[in-house]
């Protein structure tokens, strides 16, 4: 599976201004999670996205005049990504949490080991 | 000064209210400020509130509750920058308990302050979720999602242009019988006599009375994010008698059993093997399953092992390195650990908590 509309993306990141400092790093944190095409995250960001596949990594930019402060950069890596839900396409954000969402030969055991 | 806390759903569309209530306010010569709360990446396009003119500031790295005096410092500022007679704070989509770790907090250490609390909600999503058995959250999540319900004073039904009237009269009929002592706002922010509507609420609260605290159970609450810890390591087990392959096996199920002999519930736990042969808990818990897995005799095997279990991923690596030591000692072979990628979501800890009524 690639990057493409209406994928759910779940993506981490370490996003930097223009001087070289960290101002965010989800590394230690919650992957973003945003349907691509939808508003979750700014068109300019997810489009050079698109094609990527789970494990990848890019860098990406954000000018000044976007940001309405300084210029922006992020360090992306792709974490996570599924189909969207019926659901979720029509309020345009993702809803539910990766890990119910395993590829369908996995034989993920929650269940089991609440027993 | 007025701090308007606002919480909801990711897609509630607290963004839109408060860009427009900043808009009306500013256009009535009242100076205002916004604080925003979310990840980065998502927060960047708030960029357009500075290109209105409007005097923001970010938290970001987690809630207002756990990073309180990062919001303050905030406050502080936006004070000394431009003396805004309202600032509205927007947190992030999965808090909640703000009412005991933010709002109370702050009335306590800034006695002048006032300050609100309003729980945004997608009408639509509302809708999906008063159904019986309509909620389509990961457990844990609706539990987040109906204690913001719960806490919020003024609940704003919001984007009800994107519903139709039956709609919206289910869902006010549903949500004043679930919380009858909640005041209900159906807006559609970018109506500007909605937001009048909603501000004038805001101007209306008093915090002469302090709401309730919720009542919460922070184990659930946390839970949802505790589930998401994961831990991705890549192994090379090298063997000078060409049995990597059974090194391996060994290895996955001594990792397994000591996992399983520790009680950390396992969301997913599986093993791939040259890229080719992936192994799940389960399989290798069945002797069956155990016996068909055959791999090829090799002096090197390349593992990897993904896990999204309950635990510290620390104590997880802690548990490997003791494995590895264990089958190098009893195989003649050697385990290298090539990459390592782990990350758990901090349970939520907030700076304050005020529980009482009063402060």
């Amino acid at each position: 599976m690639v990057i493409g509309k209406d994928i759910v993306v779940s993506l981490r990141y370490v996003m930097r201004n223009q001087h070289g400092e960290i101002l965010e790093n989800t590394m230690e944190g919650m992957p973003a999670t945003y349907i691509q095409g939808s508003s979750g995250i700014l068109p300019l960001l997810q489009q050079p996205l698109e094609g990527l596949k789970a494990g990848d990594r890019k860098k990406l930019s954000l000018p000044g005049s976007v940001t309405g402060s300084g210029e922006l950069y992020f360090e992306v890596i792709i974490d996570h990504l599924r189909e969207s839900l019926p659901e979720e396409l029509m309020l345009g954000y993702p809803v539910l949490l990766n890990e119910k969402k395993c590829e369908e030969d996995c034989d993920c055991y929650t269940q089991d080991s609440k027993k | 000064m007025t701090i308007h806390l606002l919480t909801g759903f990711l897609g509630s569309g607290k963004t839109t209210a408060i860009h427009q209530a900043c808009k009306l306010l500013m256009a009535d010569g009242i100076s205002v400020a916004v604080i925003t709360n979310d990840q980065g990446i998502k927060l960047v396009d708030n960029g357009f509130f500075s290109s209105e003119h409007i005097p923001g500031r970010q938290v970001t790295n987690g809630c207002f509750c756990c990073n309180y005096n990062e919001l303050d410092k905030n406050i502080d500022a936006l004070i000394n920058e431009v003396k805004p007679v309202v600032i509205f704070a927007e947190s992030v989509g999965s808090c909640t308990d703000i009412i005991a770790t933010v709002m109370k907090p702050l009335l306590k250490f800034r006695p002048a302050l006032k300050v609100t609390v309003s729980t945004f909600a997608d009408i639509r999503l509302l809708h999906l979720m008063l159904k019986p058995g309509g909620s389509i959250f990961d457990e844990t999540v609706d539990y987040i999602y109906r204690k913001q319900l719960e806490e919020g004073e003024i609940i704003v039904i919001n984007k009800t242009d994107l519903s139709d009237s039956r709609q919206i009269a289910e869902v006010e009929a549903g949500v004043k019988e679930k919380y009858p002592e909640k005041q209900l706002i159906l807006q559609d922010s970018r109506n500007e006599d909605h937001v009048h509507n909603w501000l004038q609420a805001l101007a209306d609260y008093s915090n002469d009375q302090l709401p309730r605290s919720l009542s919460i159970d922070y184990d659930i609450y946390g839970a949802g994010e505790a589930r998401l810890a994961w831990f991705d390591q890549e192994l090379e087990i090298i063997s000078s008698n060409n049995e990597a392959g059974t090194d391996t096996l060994i290895f996955i199920k001594e990792l397994q059993e000591a996992i399983r002999l520790r009680g950390f519930p396992i969301g997913h736990l599986k093993f791939l093997i040259d890229g080719k042969y992936k192994i799940s808990h389960t399989a290798l818990f069945d002797a069956g399953e155990n016996e068909r897995i055959s791999l090829p005799a090799s002096g090197k095997v390349n593992l990897l092992v993904n896990a999204r279990i309950e635990t510290a991923p620390e104590t997880l690596h802690q548990l490997v390195h003791s494995v590895i030591a264990s089958v190098e000692s009893s195989r003649d072979c050697k385990i290298l650990e090539t990459s390592l990628s782990a990350f758990q979501p901090g349970y939520p800890t907030p700076t304050h908590r005020i529980a009482e009524a009063s402060i």
